[in-house]
């Protein structure tokens, strides 16, 4: 979320041009939420693959008998997308509540 | 919806049947802490279609609040507001936002263009709120840039741009959704002097296009370009008298 928070301060004012340039608060929020969603979605993206990964390597090299459970990837993308979804909305909500015009004199 | 002549003629009976701007009383006080600061104290003003106005004051003289309510980018306080036909005063954050999305097109002194975005796909941004396909808003987009002059620099990014050419690049933006007025504020204060000449050209070439043109300064070399100045003084307009603009 801290992220999300930093990314939301540091783009005060691009939130504010959106706004000027007609965007609603919904299309903010939106823009906010995509955004915290893909970056997390990206993270299960990138474990799930470390993960496989990791499972290939030990079979081919150490000879262990390693399975991939379908529902364990399954589960953890789920849980990289709430992740996303839920310390996402916060921040989305923050950047969609900013008044433009205090928004655009951020320096 | 009512149609743009419907809602005319719901505009008070004194008022000229190409008015683009009505404000009637127009006030806006600020709460600072307890303490009411009145920073506009009642505005009348009528602006005409395809009129070239500066908006004229010293810092504190209420220029910023009244181009922040012209831009509907603030609610007032008390007095009522119409832009083309619409009541603005009357409506809320979604409305004011698809308001100005379709009426205002904004120029800033500081440019605000998206950093990492091209020339064009910053033009394109009014139309994506305005709810258009990608093709005709590129198409858009590249003729509004074309207009400016910009035609050969709509994949570079902002920081590729000379201040001149940003500046173009945020017109071009202001003018893709054909908007009612065009607001500019200090459009040139970011601008060396010659600079700041050509794009005053350009805005009286649009002016000259038929374009409304609101433009809010303290200088008055570039309130010369305009052909009617409005000056504000604490709160209120001051003096307000036509001008043959620069020969």
């Amino acid at each position: 979320m801290n992220i999300m928070l930093v990314s939301v301060t540091e783009r005060t004012r691009e939130i504010g041009v959106r706004k000027a340039l007609g965007a609603t608060r919904m299309n903010i929020m939106m823009q906010f939420l995509i955004e915290a969603l893909t970056l997390c979605l990206l993270g299960g993206v990138l474990g799930v693959l470390l993960g496989v990964g990791t499972a290939v390597l030990l079979s081919r090299v150490m000879h262990w008998n390693t399975l991939i459970s379908p529902m364990a990837v399954g589960v953890a993308f789920a849980f990289s997308a709430a992740v996303g979804l839920f310390f996402g909305i916060y921040p989305a909500r923050r950047a969609a509540g900013l008044d433009p015009i205090v928004a655009l004199r951020y320096e | 919806m009512l149609n743009t002549k419907e809602r005319m003629a719901m505009l008070p009976s004194d008022v000229p049947r190409d008015a683009v701007i009505v404000t009637r009383n127009l006030q806006r006080e600020y709460d600072m802490g307890g303490e009411i600061v009145r920073a506009l104290g009642g505005v009348d003003l009528t602006i005409r279609k395809n009129e070239f106005v500066a908006v004229m004051g010293p810092s504190g003289s209420g220029k910023s609040t009244l181009m922040n309510l012209i831009g509907c980018l603030d609610s007032p306080t008390a007095g009522e507001y119409w832009l083309n036909g619409h009541r603005v005063s009357e409506l809320g954050d979604d409305e004011l936002a698809r308001i100005r999305n379709k009426e205002i097109g904004f120029v800033f002194q500081t440019f605000n263009l998206l950093p990492r975005a091209t020339s064009l796909h910053n033009v394109e941004l009014p139309l994506v709120y305005a709810g258009m396909g990608a093709r005709e808003r590129r198409e858009q987009a590249s003729d509004a840039l074309a207009r400016v002059g910009l035609k050969d620099r709509m994949n570079h990014r902002p920081n590729e741009l000379s201040g001149g050419q940003r500046q173009r690049v945020a017109i071009a933006r202001a003018l893709v959704n054909q908007p009612s007025i065009l607001l500019a504020d200090e459009p040139t204060g970011n601008l060396d002097s010659a600079t700041g000449e050509e794009i005053m050209a350009l805005f009286e070439a649009l002016h000259v296009n038929g374009q409304t043109i609101v433009l809010v300064t303290h200088e008055h070399d570039i309130a010369e370009h305009a052909r009617r100045q409005v000056h504000l003084k604490d709160g209120k307009v001051e003096r307000d008298f036509e001008t043959t603009g620069r020969p």
